[in-house]
């Protein structure tokens, strides 16, 4: 008994010190939001929503150019090993800035009437850079990411929007932290998969389970009636929490659970939506996305004016198949996002969520073997897809590159190359691409560093492709 | 034992050489040696012994070769007065003067204690943990007669002269009966979870014997699995199949896992092996059949405690790590950076300069120093060319037999490794590789690089760095080997910061991983079958996915947690674990000890067995709640329950009915189990 006695001691010395957990923050929170809500909400919310193709999704196949020369490079490398989108296959654009025609994917279809309606653009040639980069100034060893062409590493460097080290915070999570993200109860980001892009400084996210998991369902504590005995057990294990706080790692862990339980208790309803969602990976994670929109649009107590959804789908490491499997992916994301745009205009905040996406890299122009199974390896640059109602849509974005263009060269060993494989050198930074989502969100330019270490490297930190 | 102070005649010449010593203050002196210990002659290097282990009154005091005998250890028991008893731990007699002679030569024995100024000694430092012992009554020292250098040597009193016979090492023994609490928390650092009869059986034979029966006992390990074909032949073996389960899925092992952590003799091994497992990884995402992975799972327990060389040489040509990170047909006209970066990177040295210590090295402007650059991985990545699988069937890469060389892909050329190390040009696939992992082992990173991270897998997530640097001091040289991993285990696990009945600083302990947590509260109420009457199956690792931890497949080369993981809420203390822990996962965790307290996992088509706990035990003390409470404190949390939590569960399970033992002892069990008290290693 002397040990214990030695803990109650140590615990009374520290109970003073100890800190209001869960309900207690939770309503201190709220009195602090409900004002602010009653002013602004529906006014000033801001919603972004990242979509991580996981393998590394080929931008080649994703949009195309159709005029002459240029498709006619496309093909020279693309069509004998049967990788390349027939030109009648593709769905046709006119990027209102480049002039000159180009084609999705024919999987894209939903995207395309999002392309039409205004609303969603391309971001071209992003890519993890240290400093601006040539094909001439990389083959003589200027700096360049660590670990290119590596899963991990990239998938890193994409979430952290940090290349010339090993980043320990996501831009997501640091872009939160600019906003006191738990001064609700309710964190700002709320995780559908697990990724460092959530992991700020202070910030943590909320991870929950997709759809069709209830809202009400998502944060459950299991094996609590109304037994008397229950709610003592209830009772205790709630008291639990708030004792032995003078060990670091016990308070973390009854910090976290504290959250979780009061969380549970905040996703009291499972809310409804008109929008119908396709039953996929994707669908569901953007379902559930969208009724925590609207479940914090519904509930004044939560008020949530900023939040950061981060969802993800795997299967886009195509190096063998992917002429198929890129097809079914690529229909997934356009179907799914398209629902999820839908379902903003139904909960009328469509100008005030943007979607975008995320991927490893993209992948060589060149095919990886040939026939039924060809495929593409691993590459860099890649082109990404930004939707939304705040999003100025209809255009390609970007930063020129050797051919006088935002979009690549598509030669091998040509300017744009580098190597002789087809993989596109970055004209955009990664941080470039995230800074313009981070400033419309709300990021201010003199915070710009904090969350974007390097963007001082780059010429512009707002590619304009927002309203 | 407090002793009322004796007067006793002190002879003239004692009180000379007792007023003529040097040293740190007697009395603190004794009250820090309070122990166990060998003593060891300085001159002969053989340990003080009572003859032929009597237990008799006057049996002599002799030295000995140093057996670890129990008339080799000798209990130091403070007195009031800055001296010393020494208790033999056969006899439980005192170190003697025999009849409390004066005399110069008289022979020391044991003797049943009795309060004597001859049976108390003044133990007084000479350097280097050496002491003189003078004996209170006479002021003549502890002494080996005639410097005799043999077994049997006589141990008398003689005046002090400085000689190296007089002079004896306080040699701490790691054991007597080590208390329940240490017990405890040392087989959560070293198994899977403790359970009664093992901390009874480590209380009864002690640490370091533990430790060898460990290192003795053969590995659960895994089977040697079937290769099946890389293109899953849709027709033998078609979709949602339990042979797609059974042959392209990481059930088996997983499966395996389990069975082994649960009633596994060989639980250090396992518990180190999965530990390698976090540092050297491989990853089922990619590797995608268990008989693909178990030779990697193989390798990893053959080398638990073999050298951190054979280890990394062994991985090197493992064709899963071949697979995983592109060793196998890496050309020399194209060699691939993938396993250069990440041998260096992840398994030996890090990406900074480290102290001895573990912390980094800082250059004139305070910043890290880099361990390698491009120049380096470019070499090692030319190093690492010339394999490929061994001979397998078409269609069915052998997975089973390490790779073979292909000299006609060995890049041939001279390569720069680390610390200036040139490998001449003209050497052959093994000799470079051979001399590419001595150069990576002996770069001094290594050692405390890897010490810390197992440090971190085993007993806390924050070491300090004097911790980190005497284990990197054992991984440098332990007798003269380089990184022997047996030698750097030990050190982990009979560290004073590993040992002790309770912690009591604010960042110590580690987050149970899911693995770890599943396994812990299993083996606590020894875990079988759904229906009890016979063991579990295993599978558990879908219980360990919905906490975060899909066994065999974490995300990447960059395991299931990132060991630069922050806890949150702190600016810096570590808690790699908590990579893992989110909202969700941490009421998935929860709603584990809740299936297995109240209900049980069942029997499905991928169960055959289900599991289930065993409360029997715990119902039994249901009647006192305090009992139960208390033997629940004892079983999971080593006696450190505090007073509050302690009365809380009581309440709580006091209002349960009496009537219903059962409901009381899963109460009980939910609230200790699920607290986060317990949750953390501490």
């Amino acid at each position: 008994m002397n040990v214990t006695r030695r803990e109650f001691l140590l615990q009374s010395a520290s109970a003073c010190v100890g800190y209001a957990l869960g309900a207690a923050a939770f309503a201190a929170g709220v009195q602090r939001f409900s004002l602010i809500n009653a002013l602004a909400q529906g006014l000033d919310y801001k919603a972004l929503v990242c979509v991580f193709m996981a393998g590394g999704n080929d931008g080649n196949n994703l949009i195309v150019p159709t005029s002459t020369s240029e498709y006619g490079q496309y093909a020279a490398v693309r069509t004998a090993a049967g990788l390349a989108i027939a030109q009648d296959a593709l769905l046709p654009i006119v990027p209102a800035s480049l002039g000159a025609p180009f084609g999705f994917h024919p999987s894209l279809a939903e995207l395309h009437g999002l392309w039409t309606d205004g609303v969603a653009s391309i971001v071209c040639n992003v890519g993890p850079l240290v400093v601006p980069l040539t094909r001439q100034q990389y083959l003589a060893g200027a700096p360049r990411p660590y670990q290119l062409f590596s899963h991990s590493d990239q998938v890193a460097q994409w979430q952290t929007a940090i290349s010339d080290r090993v980043g320990q915070t996501g831009w997501g999570g640091r872009t939160a932290d600019r906003f006191d993200p738990h001064a609700s109860g309710f964190p700002m980001i709320t995780a559908l998969s697990g990724g460092i892009f959530t992991r700020g400084q202070s910030s943590t996210p909320l991870s929950i389970a997709p759809a069709p998991t209830a809202l009400n369902q998502v944060l459950v504590l299991n094996g609590f009636g109304t037994t008397a005995d229950e709610v003592a057990r209830r009772q205790s294990m709630d008291f639990l929490r708030t004792i032995d706080t003078g060990a670091t790692l016990v308070a973390a862990t009854g910090k976290t659970t504290d959250q979780a339980l009061d969380i549970g208790g905040i996703l009291g309803s499972n809310v409804t939506l008109a929008t119908a969602f396709p039953n996929t990976t994707l669908g569901n994670q953007l379902l559930q996305v969208a009724k925590v929109i609207k479940f914090n649009s519904v509930s004044p107590e939560l008020g949530l004016r900023r939040q950061i959804f981060f969802c993800q789908l795997g299967g886009f490491d195509t190096h063998q198949n992917q002429v198929n499997t890129q097809s079914n992916l690529l229909a997934q994301v356009s179907k799914a996002v398209k629902a999820f745009h839908d379902a903003t205009v139904e909960l009328g905040v469509e100008r005030q969520v943007t979607t975008f996406t995320l991927s490893d890299f993209g992948r060589t122009l060149q095919p990886a073997g040939a026939g039924g199974g060809v495929g593409s390896d691993h590459a860099w640059g890649n082109h990404h897809i930004v939707v939304g109602g705040a999003v100025r849509g209809g255009d390609f974005y970007g930063v020129p590159g050797p051919g006088g263009t935002i979009f690549p060269v598509l030669q091998l060993s040509g300017p744009s190359d580098t190597d002789n494989r087809g993989r596109w050198i970055p004209t955009v930074s990664v941080e470039q691409y995230a800074a313009t989502l981070a400033t419309w969100y709300g990021v201010a330019p003199p915070d710009l560093p904090i969350v974007f270490p390097n963007i001082g490297q780059f010429a512009t930190s707002d590619l304009g492709f927002m309203l | 034992m407090i002793r009322p102070f004796t007067a006793r005649s002190i002879g003239l010449l004692g009180l000379i050489f007792v007023a003529t010593v040097s040293g740190s203050p007697p009395l603190d002196a004794a009250a820090d040696l309070a122990g166990s210990y060998e003593l060891v002659a300085l001159h002969s290097g053989k340990c003080l012994d009572v003859s032929g282990q009597s237990t008799d009154d006057g049996a002599p005091v002799v030295q000995w070769t140093c057996n670890g005998g129990l008339s080799q250890r000798w209990t130091l028991q403070p007195t009031d007065d800055g001296n010393v008893v020494l208790i033999a731990g056969h006899s439980g007699k005192a170190l003697d003067v025999r009849g409390a002679s004066l005399k110069d030569g008289a022979h020391v024995i044991q003797y049943t204690i009795n309060g004597g100024a001859n049976q108390e000694w003044l133990p007084q430092p000479v350097g280097d943990g050496y002491y003189t012992l003078t004996a209170h009554h006479s002021g003549e020292v502890l002494d080996v007669s005639a410097e005799s250098m043999d077994d049997g040597g006589i141990v008398i009193q003689w005046p002090l002269h400085g000689g190296a016979n007089q002079e004896w090492l306080l040699r701490a023994v790691v054991g007597g009966r080590p208390s329940s609490a240490d017990v405890t928390r040392f087989l959560e650092q070293a198994t899977w979870g403790p359970t009664p009869a093992l901390v009874q059986h480590v209380q009864d034979v002690g640490f370091a014997r533990f430790l060898d029966e460990q290192f003795d006992a053969p590995a659960s390990s895994y089977p040697t699995l079937p290769l099946f074909p890389t293109t899953r032949d849709q027709t033998a073996c078609p979709d949602n199949s339990t042979c797609v389960r059974d042959n392209y899925t990481m059930y088996p092992v997983q499966n395996r896992f389990f069975v082994n952590a649960l009633y596994g003799d060989d639980q250090l091994r396992q518990r180190v092996a999965f530990a390698l497992h976090q540092i050297v990884v491989v990853s089922g995402v990619d590797v995608t059949q268990p008989s693909w992975m178990s030779p990697y799972l193989q390798t990893l327990d053959r080398n638990a405690f073999a050298s951190y060389r054979q280890l990394l040489y062994d991985i090197t040509i493992n064709p899963a790590m071949g697979n995983y990170l592109d060793v196998v047909n890496n050309t020399k006209t194209r060699p691939n950076e993938n396993y250069a970066r990440e041998i260096l990177q992840l398994f030996s040295i890090g990406t900074v300069r480290l102290n001895p210590d573990g912390t980094p090295q800082l250059d004139q402007a305070g910043q890290p120093i880099p361990t390698y650059d491009q120049t380096t991985v470019n070499n090692f990545a030319r190093v690492f060319t010339g394999w490929r699988f061994a001979s397998g069937a078409p269609g069915i890469p052998n997975y089973i037999d390490p790779m073979v060389v292909n000299e006609t892909q060995h890049d041939t050329g001279s390569k720069t490794l680390l610390n200036g190390v040139v490998l001449p040009a003209g050497q052959n696939t093994v000799k470079d590789l051979s001399d590419a992992i001595d150069n990576i082992v002996n770069d001094p990173n290594v050692g405390p690089f890897i010490s810390k991270l197992l440090i971190q897998h085993l007993v806390t997530s924050n070491p300090t760095p004097d911790y980190v640097a005497r284990v990197a001091s054992v991984f440098n040289d332990a007798g003269g080997a380089r990184g022997d991993l047996r030698a750097v285990v030990r050190a982990i696990l009979l560290d004073p910061e590993a040992r002790g009945d309770v912690k009591d600083d604010a960042n110590y302990g580690r987050l149970r991983h899911p693995a770890q947590y599943i396994a812990n509260v299993l083996r606590a109420f020894g875990a079988g079958s759904a229906d009890g009457t016979s063991t579990s199956d295993g599978y558990l690792n879908p219980q360990s996915v919905l906490m975060g931890m899909d066994l065999f497949r974490p995300p990447s080369v960059f395991s299931y947690f990132s060991p630069g993981t922050v806890v949150p809420g702190t600016t810096g203390v570590r808690g790699p674990e908590f990579g893992l822990f989110s909202t969700s996962t941490a009421l998935r965790r929860v709603n584990f000890v809740n299936t297995m307290a109240f209900s049980r996992i069942a029997v499905s088509a991928n169960s055959p067995n289900g599991t289930s706990i065993d409360l029997s035990g715990m119902e039994a003390l249901a009647g006192d709640p305090a009992q139960l409470v208390d033997a629940l404190n004892v079983l999971l949390m080593h006696g450190a329950m505090s007073n509050d939590m302690r009365q809380s569960v009581i309440a709580a399970v006091g209002a349960v009915p009496a009537g219903t033992a059962h409901k009381r002892a899963q109460t009980a069990v939910y609230l200790v189990a699920t607290s986060p008290q317990y949750q953390v290693e501490r």
